[in-house]
């Protein structure tokens, strides 16, 4: 490894954090005003002028500023690593994710796998928070989260293997190179319908997987206060928070790139090729990624307003009863149609 | 089996109205609820339980809600009217007597009981809008209802303790008068004591009689001066006075 190396590795997570960072602050903006907007209220209005854009900027301050208060009985060195882990986790997700052609951290040839795994580190960071607080509400909600992660990572990984079995391979970018060429390419629309039940059953996981309403049990502010992060403030509260929206683009970014295009645009003519331009062609791609990415973003908290929280025992139903089951048929029909079709 | 695939399809229809819903106000664009409180401001009541006021033309100064206010902060004061000054009717329809020289209100400390509003007989003192109690600094918070003009204020205290001094005077010839009406009594039964002995004399009788008439006369005087007219400082009948009262609070 030379120091070359080392430079863009450093600049690749500078950029991704970057990126997240921003990512996070408009999501929770638009969170706020869109729950705003739905219960007919207006949101934040003041900060920053227009429409209180710079609300979450504040508030993001106000929470460095913040003391860093460690419980006396919390077990002080797991309490301090949690939120690490889960960040890092998450920042270490992003590496793979296609953003453009060449934006892309590194095109590992298993990128999904990697991703799936990766991401799953984060269970061990919620729950070593709920453990770490010493709180039992915070147990509670570590406890919850690490159930619901690891019931819907069966059902995520059913589900993205229709995309893998179709294309193939298990790189990111040759997963979205095989969806070229207009919206009807796109992996959504391939082997109807079992590749669109494939990409609800994991978008509807993935809400589970990133503890989003309806599936916020591991949060639960009415019943748990705040869940397994209820002991932090500061900084590491921030380093939750940050995580939590980072990880909600993140699912909907895995989404965009298997099942919608990655950063192809729905029609040919909205791209600019890489011959004519490279730097023009990433930014272009980079555009189409970031706002499919957004328009789920959007979806989820959409449905965060709408639906109610579930209970566990409805949640696990959900889980183990309708989205496994759904998830095995689909991936034996799919694999099915793709052996008779190729042979 | 069949329940199973209905249960799946209830939960998805339903999850789809409920975001067809929310949808709905989203983008419905109508007026929020929200009021932009700075911005805009509720037209509120007229009688808002807000701040307090009073409307010093119909406050009897009657002290209750003076004496109702659990912190004690309400500051007043009041001279009596002359007999002849007309001041008008209170709300109640008895005639206003007092003059209201200083009405002081410190909201930095009323803690907005209402008990004061409650036993004002006349209702001069009422809540009313606006409901900001805020202020840049605490001499703000100090709000004062008297309207009574200050030069004014002055020429009522002077006349209030020059009317008081002539009381205390004639109080005192009163009772000078009284003292010797005593004494004369006094001299009298001891006369007639002294007298008894002796022939029952008609002299000495006749003499004590005369003075007690005088002295009898003296007093209902006294207490007639203020319903003759033309004497405008005369001081009011010791009777119908509360008058320390309003000096003191
Ligand atoms: S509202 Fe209560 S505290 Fe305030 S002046 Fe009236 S009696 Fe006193
Ligand atoms: S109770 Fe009413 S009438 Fe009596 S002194 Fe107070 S404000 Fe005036």
């Amino acid at each position: 490894m030379t120091w070359l190396d080392l430079l863009i590795a450093v600049a690749c997570v500078a950029g991704v954090l970057g990126f997240i960072s921003v990512v996070a602050l408009v999501a929770i903006w638009t969170e706020r005003k869109i729950s705003a907007h739905i219960h007919d209220r207006l949101g934040p209005m003041e900060t920053g002028g227009f429409h209180g854009w710079a609300q979450t900027i504040a508030d993001m301050v106000k929470l460095l500023q913040k003391e860093d208060i460690i419980p006396d009985a919390a077990d002080k060195p797991l309490f301090k690593l949690a939120p690490y882990i889960v960040l890092s986790a998450t920042i270490a997700s992003f590496v793979v994710l296609p953003f453009g052609a060449h934006l892309i951290g590194t095109d590992l040839n298993i990128g999904i796998y990697y991703l799936v795994a990766i991401s799953s580190l984060e269970v061990a960071g919620i729950l070593m928070a709920g453990w770490a607080s010493n709180n039992k509400w915070a147990l509670f909600g570590g406890m919850r989260s690490a159930s619901q992660m690891i019931s819907f990572e069966i059902p995520i990984g059913l589900s993205l293997l229709i995309p893998i079995m179709i294309v193939g391979s298990l790189s990111m970018q040759d997963l979205v190179g095989a969806q070229a060429g207009g919206f009807w390419n796109w992996g959504v629309f391939s082997h109807l319908p079992f590749a669109m039940i494939a990409f609800i059953v994991y978008f509807w996981a993935s809400l589970a997987e990133v503890n989003r309403t309806p599936f916020d049990l591991p949060e639960g502010e009415s019943e748990l206060v705040a869940g397994f992060h209820v002991e932090y403030s500061g900084m590491r509260f921030a380093m939750f928070f940050l995580a939590e929206f980072a990880n909600m683009f993140l699912v909907a970014g895995v989404a965009v790139a298997l099942f919608l295009g990655g950063w192809h645009a729905p029609f040919s003519f909205l791209e600019i090729s890489a011959e004519s331009n490279v730097i023009l062609h990433n930014l272009v791609g980079f555009f189409w990624f970031a706002s499919k990415g957004m328009v789920l973003l959007f979806i989820q908290q959409w449905l965060r307003w709408t639906l109610p929280r579930l209970r566990v025992d409805q949640l696990m139903h959900v889980c183990w009863k309708i989205f496994l089951p759904f998830s095995f048929v689909n991936v034996l029909i799919v694999s099915l149609w793709i052996v008779l079709t190729q042979s | 089996m069949a329940g199973y695939f209905k249960d799946i399809w209830l939960g998805v229809s339903t999850v789809l109205i409920g975001m067809h819903i929310t949808f709905k106000h989203w983008f419905k664009f109508k007026k929020a609820v929200t009021i932009q409180y700075p911005h805009e401001i509720l037209e509120m009541n007229e009688r808002t339980r807000a701040h307090l006021f009073n409307v010093a033309d119909e406050c009897a100064v009657c002290l209750q809600c003076a004496r109702a206010c659990p912190v004690d902060i309400i500051d007043m004061q009041g001279i009596r009217a002359d007999k002849d000054e007309d001041l008008g009717l209170l709300p109640t329809g008895k005639p206003k007597r007092m003059h209201l020289i200083k009405f002081d209100i410190d909201f930095s400390k009323c803690v907005y009981c209402g008990l004061c509003v409650e036993v004002c007989d006349t209702k001069s003192l009422h809540w009313r809008a606006p409901v900001e109690p805020c202020t840049f600094t605490r001499e703000e918070m100090y709000k004062s209802f008297a309207t009574i003009p200050p030069d004014e204020v002055e020429r009522l205290i002077a006349f209030d303790a020059e009317r008081k001094v002539k009381k205390a005077e004639e109080m005192a010839a009163k009772k000078a008068a009284a003292a010797a009406a005593k004494a004369a009594k006094a001299a009298k039964a001891k006369a007639e004591a002294e007298a008894k002995p002796a022939e029952a004399g008609a002299d000495a009788p006749k003499a004590a009689k005369s003075d007690v008439g005088e002295e009898k006369k003296e007093t209902p005087a006294a207490s007639d001066t203020p319903e003759k007219p033309g004497t405008p400082d005369s001081p009011d009948a010791p009777e119908n006075t509360p008058k320390p009262e309003p000096d003191k609070s």
